[in-house]
């Protein structure tokens, strides 16, 4: 019998909780779980389904909603299937235990998300600084980082030996203005 | 007298890193003992600026995340787009796209080969190649106005038809290219150092390949014949025949037998688009009239390319908004230059640094976005 993702879904779905699922096109398939089945379904995805790589794990930021959704991207190499496998957890101070020990490229991946969005992932072996330096204040990849007023508080414009350089905005309105009154004057 | 371990820092100023990075590196002698990769010199907050801008804005500056493969970018963002939005894409600008992306990584294997001589200051090898890629971006400015970002394909289709000509031009510069090729192999591919330097050095083996998730033509130097455009064809790759070379040595020179490999069926791949693309002028899907207008709804996807380094993955999540919720990017570098670097470099001399991480084809650009 030719493998088929639906057939794929249906075996996860007797073997788990799923609570959706979704084949968004050929060769790729959603599946929501809670976080508790999170690591029982990428073993099996991996041991059983024999899923051999995980392409990525994503993070996408709900704040209306107050949560980030975790995307497991396993991807198998046999079928060129992927399946994201997703979880919602806490914007704030939300914990995920590591699947490094699955996936050993997952620590990179992980290590991203921690600093990017805050997420905890306790047994990763380099959770440490990636990106950012000495970083302080709130994730920066959150919805809520305001990035204008990070911009103002840490650079400024540089004034000196610009005293004399024109608003370009400024001086384009008055070249318009100015165009639109003579063109209004030739009317008349 | 027992030797003390000294650390030293491999770039991000050094001749011979790839890019804005650095690798910190305990040695014993020149024996490398612990190895541990430093970015976060070049973070461009791309993932950030793209949640502040409708999809047409995010599109400009989708291919500046990577310099040596701008397009892969380009081509991955557009048809993400495109299948949030259920836009279908007129056949003539599936052909154009693929052609563009074949070009890129034909440009792409020549910077390849001008780091990896240069690497081993072997400095022939990216005068040649350098000069050669010129002749690429010659044409890549004529068909897009670009030379190295070329913003030419567009959610939708592509930006531009061809120029009267174009097809007739590419194909001469193919036919120089392939005139060239055993130059090179006698310049840096059978040359006596470079074998005696990158035989047996930064062997990636089959079962490490698997676990760390290695992609593209360092996968298939470990002997796997996986292509993102053979396994899950896209654009027109599944119209055209290409073989998939591979190697099983898992080593730099293995590495470097592949990446030759690819650029012959690349020219092969390009003298088959010559010969089949359409006449027909249509090279756009129909859109919305305003930019405005381009609502993505809500739902999320998952799209990759084969780049000349390996693939590269973007996930895509819109929100019913003329901007994306998110757009995460995964380029090959993510896999290949942190933890599997950090462990191949163990046990490796100083002096190779340079030849393994150009053998991986690392760029910290498509790491930090």
């Amino acid at each position: 019998m030719t493998e088929t993702i639906d057939n794929l879904l249906e075996r996860i779905g007797r073997n788990f909780q799923i609570t959706g699922q979704e084949v968004k096109k050929a060769g790729l398939a959603a599946l929501h779980c809670s976080q508790e089945q999170l690591h029982g379904v990428l073993i099996y995805l991996k041991e059983v389904e024999k899923f051999d790589t995980l392409t990525m794990i994503g993070c996408a930021d709900w704040i209306e909603d107050d949560y980030f959704e975790l995307s497991y991207m396993a991807y198998s190499f046999t079928t060129f299937f992927t399946v994201m496998v997703k979880i919602r957890v806490s914007r704030d101070g939300s914990s995920v235990p590591t699947v490094e020990g699955i996936w050993r490229q997952a620590r990179t991946f992980e290590r991203e998300i921690h600093e990017m969005f805050g997420v905890d992932f306790p047994g990763n072996t380099r959770l440490k600084e990636f990106f950012l330096e000495n970083w302080q204040g709130m994730p920066p990849m959150k919805r809520d980082f305001d990035t204008v007023q990070f911009v103002k508080d840490h650079y400024k414009l540089r004034e000196e030996g610009r005293e004399g350089a024109c608003n370009v905005s400024v001086e384009r309105k008055k070249r318009i203005d100015a165009k639109k009154l003579e063109l209004k004057k030739e009317g008349e | 007298m027992a030797q003390d371990i000294i650390t030293i820092f491999h770039g991000p100023q050094h001749p011979g890193i790839t890019g804005n990075m650095s690798v910190e590196l305990d040695l014993l002698g020149e024996t490398i003992k612990r190895a541990e990769t430093h970015v976060g010199y070049l973070h461009r907050g791309f993932e950030k600026m793209i949640e502040r801008r409708t999809v047409l804005q995010a599109f400009t500056i989708v291919c500046r995340i990577c310099v040596p493969e701008p397009d892969p970018n380009e081509e991955n963002f557009a048809r993400g787009v495109e299948e949030l939005m259920g836009l279908e894409v007129p056949e003539k600008a599936k052909w154009l796209r693929t052609m563009v992306l074949e070009m890129a990584r034909l440009q792409a294997q020549m910077l390849w080969f001008a780091g990896q001589g240069g690497s081993l200051g072997h400095y022939i090898s990216p005068q040649w190649a350098v000069a050669d890629r010129d002749l690429i971006l010659d044409l890549f400015e004529e068909l897009t106005g670009g030379r190295v970002y070329h913003m030419y394909i567009t959610p939708g289709g592509v930006r531009r038809d061809l120029p009267e000509g174009f097809l007739g031009r590419l194909g001469h510069f193919l036919d120089y290219l392939e005139s060239r090729l055993p130059e090179y192999d006698n310049m840096l591919l059978r040359n006596p150092v470079f074998l005696e330097r990158a035989r047996g050095v930064g062997i990636i083996d089959p079962a490490t390949a698997r676990e760390y998730g290695v992609v593209g033509p360092n996968l298939r130097a470990c002997g796997f014949m996986n292509d993102i455009r053979k396994d899950e064809p896209y654009e027109m790759y599944g119209e055209v025949d290409f073989i998939v070379p591979t190697e099983t040595s898992g080593d730099v020179y293995g590495r470097a037998m592949v990446r030759r490999a690819e650029i012959e069926q690349s020219i092969s791949i390009l003298r088959q688009i010559i010969r089949r693309m359409p006449a027909e002028k249509e090279i756009m899907a129909v859109l919305p009239k305003n930019h405005r207008k381009w609502e993505v709804p809500k739902g999320d996807t998952l799209v990759k390319t084969e780049s000349a380094r390996g693939e590269y993955s973007y996930y895509m999540v819109g929100d019913g908004t003329d901007k994306l919720r998110r757009v995460q990017v995964k380029g090959p570098s993510a896999v290949h230059a942190i933890t599997l670097l950090e462990e191949m470099l163990v046990d490796s001399q100083l002096s190779d640094v340079a030849m393994i991480m150009n053998s991986l084809g690392t760029n910290p650009p498509e790491i930090e976005r």
